[in-house]
């Protein structure tokens, strides 16, 4: 194995081959830069490119920009509040206040060098699963699928701030609009009005961009101001790596978590942020998470691009896509003459191990030219609102309308925009919103799998348990730790 | 406007909506209303908790009568009335020409830029917006004016 993995090595520091690599990382701190656009668009765009040539060169260019995706999707996250794609809708809770400060820098100094650790911890994930990916995918059936999206729900919980019944009600509401369109669970369409666009049901990006960046874009206007409030940009990329590296553990844990999610087709990359920035929220001390703490940050960028590493498991190993992204990715094996399944272990384990030096390098390039970026790019957050957003609404309404391209993603985009509006005037928490939206679906299919399949017997099932008082301790964990932290203070610990 | 008046206009509006969701699930099938009814119901209920709470607290707002929070409507509204007037010139004329249309006039009432200024920024928008629909190969919808 370690002999492959030199001789896949060399293969992939062929000069032709790196090229490509390069190439695909542009494209892909392209595609994250602009908002709406996802792993999922830039992968349509290369797919016709990569027909006809050798898998190593294809693979270079394909890899190279899906591993970097969450890595440039940070600059819009930070720097305008808006989400670059699904994956960095965490990042914006702390990364956003940050750049108001004026620190947008420092967030994605820190933010960058997580991107590039959580990518390697991928990578490494991905090549150390190699030999026993089978049995730990196969442990997942529709009853732990089931308790994965309620772990991701109960983060709507935790990020409810001051008002847990706001959070709740804003996460139901969420499973209201994500329950449109067509049911898992019986050929049968549910609040479409008899409408055609909503028969598929409502778009992700339409409603992540405008839930977070339609009310920041009027915000800006009425406020008059630029997104900093500081008049100069304070220089801090390298005080950000200081602060991802004072936090280690955290970048650790995080990456862990984006591994273990990306392991599980279908889950998604859009609550792997949200489950690590709950979780960073849980077990850090003395956090002010959602007030511009620079550990907020880093929990969900190590997350996300940790999570590539791990999707590309089952994608690779078993052909099962876990998102839209591998889907196009298997086409593009295809094309490129291979097939997913145990060949890629056995006939095809240098194309296999090629990827994951691949994964490994393009975070590590992606991480430093972003890092290189860094600089030019921040000057936007000193732009004044009222020069800045009729740009920024030009690229929404693009980035919205090629969704599904058409008029219902332009209108859902200004209804769900109204509704984050106010919800944003009136104090009312939004990320349970989405949180519950991207985890609607999923989480009546696998619960109706689960009942159909196993009765109530699964929920005796030991990973069942083991999910269930995961659940348990992340939602009061916090509050018999401040409990536990005060009598403490209180008697000195005697 | 007063935030716990809107506050409450805005929990009264949640709780209509999921009550027409609750109803309209009752109108599914057995396997596909579960999940949207027991959503619905579970939002009903807890918006109308929050309701009462709400009147609650502005009851006792009134009677200690102060602190007040205003909300200012009017600028937002404008600003909403621009993204619509926006939509509304793509659906008349198409995406290029109300993209011209818009940025050309937002940038010098709004914006304060000059005329030479703001011409070159619609330029350069215009140009990367093509680019941008060629790549991804958007297809704009027919308009009004079939531009």
């Amino acid at each position: 194995m370690i002999e492959s993995a030199v001789e896949a090595l060399f293969i992939v520091l062929d000069p032709s081959r790196l090229i490509y690599m390069f190439l695909g990382i542009c494209i892909g701190v392209v595609v994250g830069l602009l908002p709406g656009l996802s792993g999922t668009v830039g992968m349509s765009l290369m797919l016709p490119f990569v027909f006809g040539l050798e898998p190593y060169v294809g693979m270079a260019l394909l890899i190279g920009m899906i591993a970097v995706i969450h890595t440039g999707d940070t600059f819009p996250s930070i720097l305008l509040g808006i989400p670059g794609t699904s994956g960095s809708q965490a990042t914006i809770m702390d990364g956003f206040p940050l750049s108001k400060k004026g620190e947008a820098s420092r967030a994605m100094g820190a933010a960058f060098f997580c991107s590039m650790v959580g990518g390697v911890i991928g990578g490494i994930a991905l090549y150390l699963t190699i030999p026993f990916a089978r049995p730990l995918i196969t442990s997942f059936s529709s009853p732990e699928l089931f308790m994965l999206t309620m772990l991701g729900l109960s983060m709507a919980g935790l990020l409810a701030g001051k008002s847990p019944l706001k959070g709740i009600i804003s996460g139901i509401l969420g499973l209201l609009i994500g329950a449109v369109g067509s049911a898992p669970a019986v050929p049968e369409y549910r609040y479409t009005f008899d409408t055609l666009y909503l028969t598929q049901g409502v778009s992700l990006p339409v409603v992540a961009m405008a839930i977070f960046a339609f009310p920041i874009i009027i915000t800006m206007l009425t406020d008059k101001g630029s997104v900093s409030s500081h008049a100069k940009l304070q220089s801090g990329i390298l005080k950000g790596v200081m602060d991802a590296l004072r936090n280690k553990f955290l970048v650790f844990r995080s990456a862990v978590i984006g591994v273990l999610i990306g392991f599980i087709p279908g889950l998604g990359g859009s609550v792997v942020d949200w489950i690590a920035y709950g979780a960073g929220q849980k077990t850090v001390k003395d956090n002010y998470f959602g007030k511009g703490d620079i550990r907020g940050v880093i929990a969900p960028e190590s997350a996300n691009n940790a999570k590539e590493g791990g999707s590309l498991v089952p994608t690779l190993l078993f052909g099962i896509p876990g998102s839209g992204t591998t889907a196009i990715l298997l086409g593009g094996l295809t094309l490129m003459g291979l097939e997913a399944g145990p060949k890629m272990l056995s006939a095809d384990l240098s194309v296999t191990l090629s990827i994951v030096w691949t994964l490994v390098f393009a975070n590590v390039f992606g991480a430093l030219l972003c890092m290189i970026l860094v600089r030019p790019i921040s000057k936007i957050s000193l732009v004044p609102g009222e020069k800045i957003v009729p740009f920024l609404l030009i690229l929404l309404v693009v980035g919205a309308y090629q969704s599904t391209m058409s008029w219902g993603d332009l209108i859902v985009f200004v209804i769900i925009g109204l509704l984050g509006y106010v919800m944003t005037i009136l104090d009312w928490p939004r990320p349970p919103l989405l949180i519950g939206f991207v985890l609607a679906l999923p989480a009546e299919r696998y619960y109706w799998i689960s009942i159909e399949r196993y009765g109530w017997e699964w929920i005796t099932n030991p990973i069942v348990i083991v999910l269930a008082c995961v659940i348990i301790v992340l939602l009061t964990g916090g509050t018999i730790m401040k409990r536990f932290s005060k009598d403490y203070e209180n008697t000195g610990g005697v | 406007m007063n935030k716990d008046y809107l506050n409450l206009i805005f929990s009264g509006f949640l709780f209509i909506l999921f009550t027409l969701a609750w109803i309209e699930a009752l109108t599914f099938s057995k396997l596909g209303q579960f999940f949207p009814l027991y959503i619905s119901i579970a939002g009903s209920i807890l918006t109308f908790i929050y309701l009462l709470n709400q009147l609650l607290i502005i009851y006792k707002q009134k009677k200690r009568e102060g602190n007040e929070i205003k909300i200012p409507l009017w600028q937002p509204l404008k600003y909403i009335g621009w993204i619509l007037g926006y939509l509304l010139l793509i659906y008349i004329g198409g995406l290029m020409a109300a993209t011209a249309i818009f940025l050309i006039l937002f940038l010098i009432f709004e914006s304060k830029m000059k005329f030479v200024s703001a011409g070159i920024s619609v330029i350069c928008v215009l140009i990367a917006v093509s680019l941008l629909s060629s790549a991804l190969d958007i297809y704009w919808p027919t308009n009004l004016l079939g531009l």
